[in-house]
């Protein structure tokens, strides 16, 4: 069999897959923070970074289809080796005691994984479909984004996405390390926190903007 | 010592057991009341239940177990959500009902895998082991006479950590305990003594890749790293015996020649 089919099928050929694309979402998740802190500067700031952005030009369609193929990827990845997991169980236990580093986030990752995933559908309808529509709404993208984050509803859901994140990411960020074998007794409890670490920054960092801008209005 | 007053009281609990007649029969849980001296071990437990059931003309339970002295890696058993129940690095032959106290319920359910199917009410059928093993487990030379001791030598770092690696027995409890019924703690482990070793090296790629693929082939899940694997194994393996696993499994994928 061709060798990068075979670890491609292979389970730890998935994880593998899993990994890097997670650890490349964080990427882009940590690179999202930075451009919406501009909204600290106002809205003229965040629709600045915008047409920065923009000048990419066709450069900027390029990224974003690589952004989803990530996505697309990893959620199907994940859905995949999630019910082949479920399958090697077959009949569950009566009684079961966790242990070892089993956590609420790490047993739920199937879970915060899909409301992140709903969060991102109801994001992108927000904000992207009308733009690539070329509606006018958007025109002022920093305006659109303020009214969406300060009204309750746009608030609640923006948290329970951010939960959602913080969740998938307190488990995530040291299991992909060990996925890829990167272990030591040196630096593993180092890796661990600093996903939970990762996990924090990013939510009160994505947290931060709204309620600012809450207070400010 | 005949004078000293350890006289022991016995306790009653009540055991709630897997019983199942055979792999395709539905199976279910049945209650039985015991009485057991804080000096048994789990299995002894299990064993004077099984005396009263067929001093009653009942069947015994059946379970397995081999050495009864934690080295042969037969007995199973998941105890309250735990395999090999609530001790550290301690196999079911080796837990003491001193564990225990008059009037506990006790919950005795198989090791539950697809790849680990249940022959009769605790008896699982771990040959998914073997075959894993059989895929590449081994080094390919002849064995004649045991070599001079000192013929290849190892250093004592590497030495200690394949030690550590082949101290695993193949029970299965890691199985048991993984959310997933991966294998991967087992595998890790005896791809790990072989690849730490001189001896191991020339078959390092096409092991990795054998022992993964008939890992796969066999139904076992993938790891999503909660370690309940490490903190179930009887003999104290460590899952950066699964990294070392994944380093060789990804280098041998791409650069392999076999
Ligand atoms: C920005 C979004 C996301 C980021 C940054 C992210 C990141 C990660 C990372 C780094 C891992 C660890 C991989 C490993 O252990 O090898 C992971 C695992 C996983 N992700 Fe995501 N992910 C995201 C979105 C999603 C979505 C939308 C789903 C939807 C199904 C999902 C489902 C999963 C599942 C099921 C796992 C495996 C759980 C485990 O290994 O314990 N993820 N994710
Ligand atoms: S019976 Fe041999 S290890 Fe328990």
């Amino acid at each position: 069999m061709n060798a990068l089919r075979r670890f491609l099928t292979s389970s730890l050929g998935q994880k593998t897959l899993m990994a890097l694309t997670g650890l490349g979402l964080v990427g882009f998740l940590v690179a999202h923070l930075a451009g919406n802190l501009t909204l600290f500067q106002g809205a003229e700031a965040l629709n600045e970074y915008e047409h920065k952005l923009e000048s990419f030009g066709p450069l900027l369609y390029v990224a974003e289809a690589g952004l989803g193929l990530l996505f697309v990827v990893h959620i199907g990845l994940a859905l995949r080796v999630t019910a082949r997991n479920r399958e090697a169980r077959g009949v569950g236990y009566r009684q079961r005691t966790h242990m070892g580093e089993s956590t609420v986030a790490s047993r739920s990752m199937l879970i915060s994984g899909l409301v992140l995933l709903l969060f991102l559908l109801v994001h992108l309808i927000d904000f992207r479909v009308p733009k690539a529509m070329g509606s006018d709404s958007v025109e002022d993208m920093g305006v659109a984004v303020i009214d969406r984050l300060t009204s309750p509803i746009g608030f609640l859901i923006y948290m329970v996405g951010l939960t959602a994140m913080g969740l998938h990411l307190r488990h995530a960020f040291a299991s992909a390390f060990q996925t890829l074998g990167v272990s030591h007794p040196r630096y593993s409890l180092w890796l661990r926190n600093a996903g939970f670490g990762l996990a924090v920054v990013l939510f009160v960092g994505f947290a931060s903007i709204p309620i600012y801008l809450m207070f400010q209005s | 010592m005949g004078s000293s007053s350890t006289e022991t009281k016995m306790m009653r609990l009540n055991v709630e057991i897997w019983r199942q007649a055979g792999p395709s029969d539905g199976g279910g849980f049945e209650s039985y009341k015991v009485e057991a001296s804080p000096d048994m071990s789990f299995l002894e437990m299990l064993d004077v239940l099984n005396e009263k059931l067929m001093a009653d003309g009942r069947e015994g339970i059946a379970f397995d177990h081999d050495c009864r002295e934690g080295i042969c890696g037969m007995c199973s058993l998941v105890i309250n959500g735990q395999p090999h129940g609530p001790e550290n690095e301690t196999t079911t032959c080796q837990l003491h009902m001193r564990n225990y106290k008059d009037g506990d319920s006790i919950t005795i359910e198989p090791f539950r895998a697809t790849a680990f199917p249940i022959v009769k009410d605790l008896v699982i059928d771990r040959s998914a082991f073997d075959r894993i093993l059989q895929a590449g487990g081994y080094i390919s030379v002849n064995t004649g006479a045991a070599p001079d001791a000192h013929a290849v030598q190892v250093p004592k770092v590497q030495a200690d950590l394949a030690m550590d690696a082949a101290a695993c027995i193949g029970c299965g409890a890691c199985v048991a305990a993984c959310p997933n019924a991966a294998a991967m703690l087992f595998t890790a482990a005896k791809v790990s003594q072989l690849a730490l070793l001189p001896q191991g090296q020339a078959e390092r790629s096409s092991r990795a890749i054998a022992m993964v693929d008939q890992m796969d082939k066999e139904g076992f899940g993938a790891c999503t790293n909660h370690y309940e694997c490490m903190a179930a194994c009887p003999k104290g393996i460590t899952v950066e015996n699964i990294a070392r696993m994944n380093r060789d499994h990804l280098r041998a994928s791409f650069t392999s020649r076999d």
